[in-house]
């Protein structure tokens, strides 16, 4: 009992099939040619921004970006989360250390588990320079953290 | 020789009679519960519910379950890459041996299936929400937990979702008007999970329940592959009966063979309902509780002195840019991070200001530095599926002493009650939203001595939401009612036809709710000589809800003017000695235009 605004939003990790095709005009979709782990700052910092406008990253009211198909990228055959879309959560849970959306942006990257702790530690002791300003857009955060985690000797693997 | 003639004779005929054998095999198999569940044929009714040509193969699909079932067949054969759009009913037809178990690989269908990798089904209910016609009763929808490290984050997961699908800047009431009758396209959807949490959690503030199935490795399968089938398929949307709840338990019959969920459900499916259905039918597992932004709010501001208060809002609202205070770090911590939430929530539905956004990042970035943790310990209210249900049969017995009236002293009478949905402030409160009334469809039928059965009232709404206002959070109190009543104490006792609409202010008081509501009604009224007529009301009154007892004061007052003023005073109480069933006792005095009266009324009431 609830409107659905976007018609063609069906199958969230759908590529081809649904209204918006691979490497559409709005959406993302066309970065997943990248591939292998070395592929992932690129990919990440190119495509983790897609469909948010940078000033709208921290604040911003609602879940829907121009991506209408899906708020999710795919790496290596694994859904990515889209760090636009969930920037208040994920800055609030980086102030305190944990949560689900610092969660949820460690397992895209694919983080194992037992250097989560790790990287969310790494988060949570840059927060200021991870958000410097309320203006700071998911690519510049997505920079930061892949450059926090090339100078990390555990982390600097997961970004080479 | 005669073997010749035979042989040739058989082998004339075999194919015949292998074609008879698979016809009425076919026959049989179309009536198949399984195979109509995958057509959407209604348990008893020759149509089904999907309103697409495209989703089937015959051109009478929708009505003939048999022609439907050779033309998959026959498409799957000549075409064996067909079977890739319509995977669960390929299965189906394997599983009968009715096409070869040889089948083609369907590259996107597998990518879909391998990206979701659905480990766990749940379905979750996000509570009811008075401000929003199209959530009064509440939403369902499915979730869909991938397996791995995926696992860890509820932001990893699916939402699949129906609802109608509403042209963008579509106004509320020509979508409750559609919604209702029809001129919807319903889709199913598909969106990651986060984006459900935060339109239900943080938009609209609204809790969610995961209801977590127990669907086997096999179930999850069946239900996924007729997802596949669904994508873009358009049903028809109607508020009542074919609805996000109706379509989520058609799936789960699709999932589980042999269960039957839809068929109470036909002319109706309220989500809380089809929950409980859910529970009953022994599909789930476990419940999880998810509270929304503004409960968490609520939680850590109640952990705070008044002083500690003050200085939440005044950090939030800027006033001070910092905490100045000697209190222990823990406590600054506490406050800050309340004041950064605060502000989230007041900023929630705002277009995003750069002031309140560094102002957010502030009050973020001193939590921080405080250590301030947000682990907030909600206490979850009761499950909204062990509330009472929704339906209502009540029979009342009422005496009005009519002091001043001309024909009558007193008169007694019984009523009977019939009232569709939902609830009233002053019914178990346990499982629903707090404040709340919503009844749609309330029938009342009165026998009295001289005037025999008549119709005494019917509403066909009545929504009042009394949000407690303070220092916090100021919302708006309202209520709407529109029906018809007999003016039961007046001479003639006349059925009029009325609406009612008001919008007021409540607040926490003496343990219960205080609320102050003026308003308007419009009354028509046929033995008037001014058959309609408009008057100004006043609703004051105060409410204590509770899971066993509630009660409520009330007054009103109506200026008819030239028609005089109608003042009402109640006090109701309810008692309800069991989960569905009730006692209530309503004494009244009233001064209208036609004299006082003093009734008393005393209600058994049942819900079903």
């Amino acid at each position: 009992m609830k409107k659905v605004l976007i018609a063609s939003a069906f199958l969230a990790a759908s590529s081809a099939s649904f209204a918006v095709a691979p490497g559409g005009p709005n959406c993302g979709w066309g970065n997943m040619l990248f591939s292998g782990q070395s592929g992932l700052p690129a990919h990440l910092v190119a495509s983790i921004t897609n469909g948010t406008s940078g000033n709208a990253s921290f604040g911003m009211t609602s879940g829907t970006n121009g991506c209408s198909a899906n708020g999710t990228l795919t790496y290596g055959g694994k859904s990515m989360v889209n760090l636009g879309q969930i920037m208040d959560e994920f800055s609030e849970d980086v102030a305190m250390g944990d949560g689900e959306a610092l969660t949820a942006v460690a397992v895209s990257m694919g983080i194992a588990e037992e250097d989560r702790a790790l990287f969310k530690q790494t988060l949570h002791s840059n927060f200021d320079s991870l958000f410097p300003a309320a203006n700071v857009d998911a690519e510049a955060v997505m920079g930061s953290i892949v450059s926090l985690m090339k100078q990390d000797a555990t982390l600097s693997k997961y970004v080479s | 020789m005669r073997f010749l003639i035979f042989s040739v004779a058989l082998s004339v005929l075999m194919p015949a009679i292998a074609n008879a054998g698979l016809d009425k095999q076919l026959d049989k198999f179309s009536q198949d519960p399984q195979w109509r569940a995958l057509l959407h044929y209604p348990r008893s009714g020759a149509q089904s519910y999907v309103d697409d040509p495209r989703f089937f193969l015959s051109p009478s699909g929708h009505l003939d379950p048999l022609a439907e079932l050779q033309a998959t067949r026959r498409e799957f054969i000549s075409q064996p890459l067909r079977r890739c759009d319509y995977p669960a009913r390929a299965q189906w037809l394997v599983d009968r041996s009715l096409i070869p178990a040889s089948a083609p690989v369907c590259d996107e269908y597998r990518e879909w299936r391998e990206t979701l990798d659905v480990q766990q089904v749940s379905l979750v209910l996000a509570a009811s929400y008075l401000n929003s016609p199209s959530s009064m009763y509440g939403h369902t929808f499915l979730r869909f937990t991938p397996g791995g490290d995926r696992s860890r984050s509820d932001f990893l997961a699916y939402a699949l979702n129906f609802g109608a699908n509403i042209p963008p800047g579509e106004n509320d009431i020509l979508y409750a008007y559609r919604g209702l009758f029809g001129g919807y396209p319903g889709l199913f959807s598909m969106q990651p999970y986060y984006q459900k949490i935060q339109e239900y959690s943080r938009l609209e503030n609204r809790d969610m329940w995961e209801y977590q199935l127990n669907l086997s490795m096999a179930e999850m399968d069946r239900l996924l592959r007729h997802v596949w089938e669904l994508r873009d398929i358009n049903f028809d949307y109607f508020f009542f009966d074919e609805n996000c709840s109706f379509r989520l338990l058609e799936l789960l019959e699709v999932a589980r063979p042999g269960i039957d969920l839809t068929s109470p459900f036909e002319y109706a499916a309220m989500p809380v309902d089809t929950v409980r259905a859910v529970v009953d039918a022994k599909m789930v597992d476990e419940v999880k509780y998810r509270p929304s932004k503004r409960l968490e709010l609520e939680t850590l501001l109640e952990t705070l002195s008044e002083s500690e208060q003050e200085w939440v809002r005044r950090l939030a609202a800027g006033e001070v840019d910092e905490l100045d205070s000697a209190l222990a770090q823990s406590r600054q911590a506490q406050i800050v991070f309340t004041a950064y939430r605060y502000l989230r929530y007041q900023s929630n539905r705002d277009v995003r200001s750069e002031e309140v956004a560094e102002r957010s990042l502030r009050l973020l970035r001193q939590a921080k530095a405080l250590q301030a943790a947000d682990d907030i310990a909600v206490t979850p209210p009761a499950r909204s599926d062990f509330g009472h249900r929704t339906s209502l049969l009540a029979v009342n017995a009422g005496w009005r002493d009519l002091s001043d009236a001309s024909a009558q002293a007193s008169l007694a009478y019984a009523d009977l009650n019939y009232r569709i949905s939902y609830h009233d402030a002053l019914d178990s409160q346990s499982g629903y939203p707090p404040g709340a009334t919503l009844v749609m469809g309330d029938i009342n039928l009165r026998w009295q001595e001289r005037e025999g059965l008549r119709l005494q009232e019917f509403t066909i709404m009545d929504i009042r939401s009394l949000s407690p206002r303070d220092e916090f959070f100021s919302p708006i109190s309202w209520q709407v009612n529109f029906g018809l009543e007999r003016l039961d104490d007046a001479p003639s006792q006349p059925l009029v036809a009325q609406l009612s609409a008001g919008g007021g202010v409540s607040t926490k008081w003496l343990g219960g709710i205080a609320y102050a509501m003026p308003g308007v009604r419009m009354e028509y009224n046929g033995d008037f000589r001014e058959d309609w007529r408009l008057a100004p009301m006043v609703n004051i009154g105060q409410v204590w809800q509770g899971a066993v007892l509630s009660a409520e004061l009330a007054a009103r007052w109506m200026d008819f003017s030239g028609a005089g003023q109608r003042k009402q005073l109640s006090a109701t109480a309810n008692y309800a000695y069991q989960a569905d069933r009730a006692w209530r006792l309503q004494l009244d005095y009233r001064d209208q235009p036609w004299g006082d009266s003093l009734g008393v009324e005393l209600s058994w009431r049942r819900f079903f």
